[in-house]
């Protein structure tokens, strides 16, 4: 049995009143200055797990409490259970400077693993589960706000739209779903995009400034986006992101929460960048398949980016797109050992 | 006069905050509620009033609930409102009514679990008032164009005051909206001169080179002075409504009296800032810890005999859930202190 002293509040006043406790191993007896006593069994006490140097806090069931020193002789009281147990190793972690340092370390490295690694890897397969009519529904979604944000009314006539289903036909294998293509004028920008539920939205510009092989290029790359649900991954990448930073800054409301998520922003760029090389990947080996030379795609490319404006490539760093040059270079890259049987 | 005083270190602090980190990341987000309870209970154990401390007595697993429940919100927000609009609505209509609801079960929470002498904090605020304040006033908002906003905090603050009681005494509010409105209408003038500036720095570029920068540059350049002059804008506001806020808030009895010094505040924010982009995060419990000392340093009680305290009584008992506690974080809603 052990004695410690501290401080007792009847629940009813704010008064604080000095006594002394008695641990045993059944409760605590509680004995007051003018030498009453008070048992309080063991289940009726509600203590405070070890934090740093607090005080230490038990409240009885009958709305009184009692508050102390650190005592060691209340841990070993309480050692018996087993939250408490649990509890004095967080709080042995919680003790020393080089503890912290080595989970300083592991936390830096765990969250840049995390999202370099982890997380495109969830994306990956959660994206690659969600049943195909819900699917669907998300890509008539995203077509709708095409429709109405951005874009006009196709000018192409149907023979011209049926021409380029056809280019779409030729990397198509075998028993591969037709897409559905929707044409639309957006000004003079020459650009293809993949969106979820097998929908390829091409422009007219596009139509116009390519040949057959190159469109057929243009359409394996989107079509590769389309086989690996990559619009879905980058949706799924991007909320949970968030909630990643989320958990760890413990906000999001502040200003300062969204300053210290910026470099994961960053880096979700590069996300985007990795899923961009990966169609191009897919588009060479579609193409090679139909027998159509991989400079067609790189021609492509060429021809798009001579249409962008310079001051936006200056900052094609933080673009959603990789370099055309390095584009390029991976696709001869990647033809080689076709060319050379 | 009776001072708050914080007795919190940032290097014991900063140990618990990363060891809780690392915890909750390789518990894949479980041990963030006892993180959370560890960290605040730390925050509080370390302030005193006449050398007794506050103490938080929340029990984690039903912060862990209320956890749950808001990744359920979020993702079905998040993902499910991507692939039909009318969740996304869904849960936005049911976050909407359902947070007053949240706001009154947060702060009772909240109250119930801190412990100050024996006695708890309660908070007795209605679901009906709280409905008022949280869905109809910002209509007027709205309808004002911006300039009820300020009597919107001023109610707001009214309302999470008078309903806290600490034993018999009742707390009292007796702030006023003229004082809300130059704050932020001065504040706001802040953030106005920081994106003006932006504008300016473009203008001279365009005259100086001939030619407009980048679009990269553009963005830059207007983030960064609009972002600036909103940080300066809302810490020229917050000390001074801290102070009047305060200055306006009676306890029973008792007064509080506030004298957090703006420029002072102006340049500990500023200096946390710097750290925390620096650092990545990892300054933040360095900036918590310097932040609740100066805050605490510059608030007292003022009654005339300190033994005033010792015959506070309490009054009935009642629980309160977890769900709104951390559903407030969320959203963003807290009480100071």
């Amino acid at each position: 049995m052990s004695r410690i002293t501290g401080i007792y509040f009847d629940g009813f006043y704010a008064r604080p009143h000095p006594i002394t406790v008695h641990l045993h191993p059944d409760g605590w007896t509680l004995e007051f200055a003018d030498g009453s006593t008070k048992l309080q069994v063991r289940g009726d006490i509600r203590l405070d797990d070890r934090l740093a140097h607090l005080k230490r806090l038990a409240c009885f069931s009958d709305g009184t409490s009692f508050e102390s020193p650190p005592h060691a002789e209340i841990d070993a009281w309480q050692s018996a259970r087993p939250t408490a147990r649990l509890n004095a190793v967080v709080h042995f972690l919680e003790s020393y400077d080089r503890i912290a340092a080595v989970a300083t370390v592991l936390v830096v490295l765990f969250a840049a693993a995390f999202v370099h690694y982890g997380l495109p890897r969830l994306a990956h397969s959660v994206a690659r589960s969600i049943p195909a009519d819900m699917d669907r529904t998300l890509g008539e979604v995203s077509l709708r706000s095409v429709n109405t944000v951005l874009s006009a009314h196709s000018g192409l006539g149907r023979a011209e739209q049926s021409h380029v289903r056809d280019q779409l036909q030729r990397i198509l294998r075998g028993d591969e779903t037709m897409p559905d293509l929707h044409f639309r004028f957006i000004g003079n920008i020459a650009n293809a995009f993949a969106l979820p539920g097998y929908n390829i939205v091409v422009t007219d510009a596009l139509v116009e400034q390519l040949d057959d092989d190159e469109l057929a290029a243009v359409l394996a790359h989107e079509v590769t986006h389309l086989e690996s649900r990559h619009a879905e991954q980058s949706i799924l990448h991007s909320s949970s992101t968030l909630l990643l930073v989320a958990a760890i800054t413990g906000d999001l409301s502040t200003l300062t929460g969204f300053a210290a998520s910026l470099p994961v922003v960053l880096l979700q760029k590069g996300y985007s960048r990795d899923l961009e090389r990966a169609a191009d990947a897919g588009a060479a080996l579609r193409l090679r398949d139909a027998g159509i030379p991989t400079a067609a795609f790189a021609r492509a490319l060429e021809k798009l980016d001579a249409n962008v404006p310079a001051e936006a490539r200056a900052y094609s760093y933080l673009n959603t797109h990789p370099e055309t040059s390095e584009r390029v270079e991976a696709l001869q890259f990647s033809t080689e050992p076709a060319d050379v049987p | 006069m009776i001072g708050f005083e914080f007795h919190g270190h940032a290097r014991e602090y900063f140990r618990i905050f990363i060891v809780n980190v690392l915890l909750s990341l390789a518990t894949l987000g479980v041990f963030s509620a006892w993180a959370k309870v560890r960290k605040r209970r730390y925050l509080r154990g370390n302030t005193t009033l006449l050398g007794h401390p506050f103490h938080y007595t929340a029990e984690p697993w039903r912060l862990l609930v209320g956890n749950i429940l808001m990744v359920l919100l979020f993702l079905g927000y998040s993902f499910f409102g991507a692939v039909y609009p009318t969740v996304r609505f869904g849960t936005l209509g049911i976050g909407a009514l359902l947070l007053p609801w949240i706001v009154v079960r947060s702060l009772s929470f909240n109250a119930f679990h801190t412990l100050h002498r024996g006695l708890r904090l309660r908070f007795r605020g209605t679901l009906g008032e709280a409905g008022l304040l949280y869905l109809a006033m910002p209509v007027l908002i709205v309808l004002t164009l911006g300039f009820y906003y300020p009597a919107w905090q001023r109610q707001r603050r009214a309302f999470t005051v008078r309903n806290h009681r600490f034993g018999l005494a009742q707390a009292s509010f007796g702030g006023n909206s003229g004082s809300y409105f130059r704050a932020m209408f001065f504040g706001g003038l802040l953030v106005f001169a920081g994106a003006s500036l932006g504008g300016a720095i473009l203008v001279v570029w365009n005259a100086w080179m001939g030619s407009p920068p980048p679009p990269a540059m553009i963005a830059a350049i207007t983030l960064t002075c609009y972002g600036a002059g909103f940080f300066a804008g809302r810490h020229y506001t917050y000390p001074r409504i801290f102070n009047h806020a305060w200055n306006s808030t009676r306890l029973g009895e008792m007064r509080f009296v506030a004298t957090l010094s703006p420029g002072r505040w102006m340049k500990l924010q500023w200096v946390n800032l710097l750290a925390i982009v620096g650092s990545v995060g990892l300054a933040s419990p360095w900036a918590t810890i310097r932040t609740t000392k100066y805050q605490l340093s510059c608030l007292a009680l003022e009654m005339q005999d300190p033994a005033h305290l010792d015959k506070i009584e309490r009054m009935g008992i009642g629980g309160g859930s977890a769900i709104g506690d951390s559903a407030a974080e969320f959203v963003g809603l807290d009480f100071g202190l």
